[in-house]
């Protein structure tokens, strides 16, 4: 999509505007949740009047399937759900925002769930070359649902990775590749809960290296231009790790495909607005062309120049 | 440097499974974003609830259907624009008629003076928009709400829509040059009455 394309001046203005208009409050989505909760508790007796609406388009969430039981993990999760909507985890949720209590509930519940994928990931960690993990904090191999696979691969962009990997503590400098954040506005869902990190205890913290992973298979698909894999793999870091060390790079990831896809680029600008100083902010104004006149000020020249990417990623 | 692909693969699923806090969060996600694109895709405030409510149980039927090959949020854009669309039509046509005859005047050199939007509150500002929202025709107004304002790809709009990448980069084109001349329009309104 050529910027050309993009949207007028008064339509961006209107846009910007009404962002977070639409967004859904914290009082009414507690309610949402009830509602939920007493469906959800009679699962096989609800209507599915949603399935059973013609169907005008052929997407894969429209096609019709046999109505079936959830699988048993599935149908613990819809109770343990219930029962801890019921047991008044609103309260923790109307407190904080976050559903730190819920989580843990839910995890107890599903405690057999995580302890086989656990024993699977365990299985491919091993699996794993060394140098992979080489990584201060990172003792051990086993994570909750790791993406194992894409260190398989064989990586393509040697460039992106090795360092990438190795250099973990500062991963957040642009390498070769172009990791960018951006704050979506759109993604309040994942930036407004406070997430607590998982593991609160000293111990080499597990979820670090899951976050890693996703962050890496996002790095390696935007690199290759693989835009619908490094969405996914972002979108899915930005609901584990919503405020996780990566955070900032996943929000340019987001931002630059957004831009490269469509010349969509509001959450460039939002982003560039959050963090003009960010390492990412350079290589967002060049790819979304946002020039400096939108930031006021201060980094109205790119101020973090080492950041060499002519090699191009591209 | 030569090109890369990252090989097409179908990876375990064991890999890509969600643990219970991504599950969590999955909910969480289908809440606010069934809601805010309910809104924008037509549904009346009085049956947002039930709306959502709709999106919710498809969600968490068909939540062992999706296997993450995807986003999981893409599949969830297909879940709710079908509720959407249900709910239009129980509601019935009233909105204003979009004619496709007459000229799009967007391109008309754009004012040089600061957009009236700017300085709209936002719950004004929301309401404009989804006054402007409904004078587009439903496939083009998906579009929009999906690629500019929900800013999914095209290839993933396309999936969601079950149309192809370029009759979406079309539909989105139009979407654009339309919602731009009901901008323009609606400018002019707004600029016709402050000058009463």
């Amino acid at each position: 999509m050529k910027p050309s394309d993009a949207l007028s001046k008064d339509a961006r203005a209107l846009l910007r505007a009404a962002r977070g208009g639409d967004d859904i409050s914290t009082a009414e989505r507690q309610r949402v949740l009830q509602a939920f909760q007493e469906r959800a508790a009679s699962d096989d007796t609800v209507a599915d009047s949603a399935a059973s609406t013609p169907r005008r388009h052929s997407a894969r969430a429209t096609r019709s399937r046999p109505r079936r039981k959830l699988p048993r993990p599935m149908r613990h999760a819809a109770w343990a759900l219930a029962a801890v909507i019921s047991t008044g985890s609103l309260a923790a949720l109307a407190r904080d925002g976050a559903f730190s209590g819920w989580r843990a509930a839910i995890e107890k519940v599903l405690g057999t769930l995580t302890g086989e994928r656990s024993t699977q990931g365990q299985e491919a960690a091993v699996k794993r070359p060394a140098a992979r993990r080489d990584v201060p904090a990172l003792g051990e191999p086993e994570t909750k649902a790791p993406e194992p696979a894409v260190m398989h691969e064989p990586e393509p962009d040697d460039d992106t990775t090795r360092p990438a990997v190795a250099d973990t503590e500062t991963a957040r400098l642009p390498r070769t590749h172009e990791p960018a954040d951006s704050s979506r506005a759109h993604a309040r869902a994942a930036t407004r809960e406070p997430s607590p990190s998982r593991t609160k205890s000293a111990a080499p913290d597990p979820s670090a290296s899951a976050e890693l992973d996703l962050i890496v298979m996002a790095r390696n698909a935007l690199a290759a231009r693989q835009h619908a894999e490094a969405r996914a793999a972002a979108e899915r870091h930005a609901l584990r790790f919503p405020a996780g060390a990566f955070a900032e790079e996943r929000e340019a990831i987001l931002a630059l495909c957004a831009c490269r896809e469509t010349g969509a680029r509001e959450s460039a600008r939002a982003f560039i607005e959050r963090r003009p100083d960010s390492l990412f902010a350079e290589r967002i104004r060049r790819d979304c062309k946002l020039g400096t006149n939108l930031v006021p000020g201060a980094s109205a020249t790119g101020t973090h120049q080492e950041s060499p990417p002519r090699s191009g990623a591209q | 440097m030569a090109t890369r692909q990252l090989a097409p693969r179908s990876v375990p699923e064991a890999h890509l499974a969600p643990d219970a806090a991504e599950l969590e969060a999955q909910f969480a996600q289908s809440i606010d974003l069934a809601w805010r694109s309910l809104r924008r895709l037509g549904v009346a405030d009085a049956v947002l609830p039930d709306a959502v409510q709709d999106v919710l149980l498809v969600v968490h039927r068909r939540r062992a259907e999706f296997r993450g090959e995807a986003s999981f949020r893409t599949w969830v854009y297909g879940i709710v624009l079908r509720v959407a669309s249900g709910y239009r039509r129980s509601a019935g046509r009233a909105r204003a008629v979009f004619d496709p005859n007459q000229p799009l005047d967007s391109d008309a050199a754009p004012s040089a003076t600061p957009s009236p939007f700017e300085h709209l509150e936002q719950r004004a500002a929301t309401e404009v928009l989804h006054r402007l929202l409904g004078e587009l025709p439903d496939g083009v107004r998906e579009v929009f709400v999906l690629v500019e304002l929900e800013e999914l790809s095209i290839e993933a709009s396309a999936s969601v829509l079950g149309i192809s990448a370029a009759t979406c980069k079309s539909r989105l084109r139009t979407a654009r040059r339309t919602f731009d001349a009901a901008c323009t329009r609606e400018r002019a309104r707004r600029e016709r009455l402050e000058s009463k």
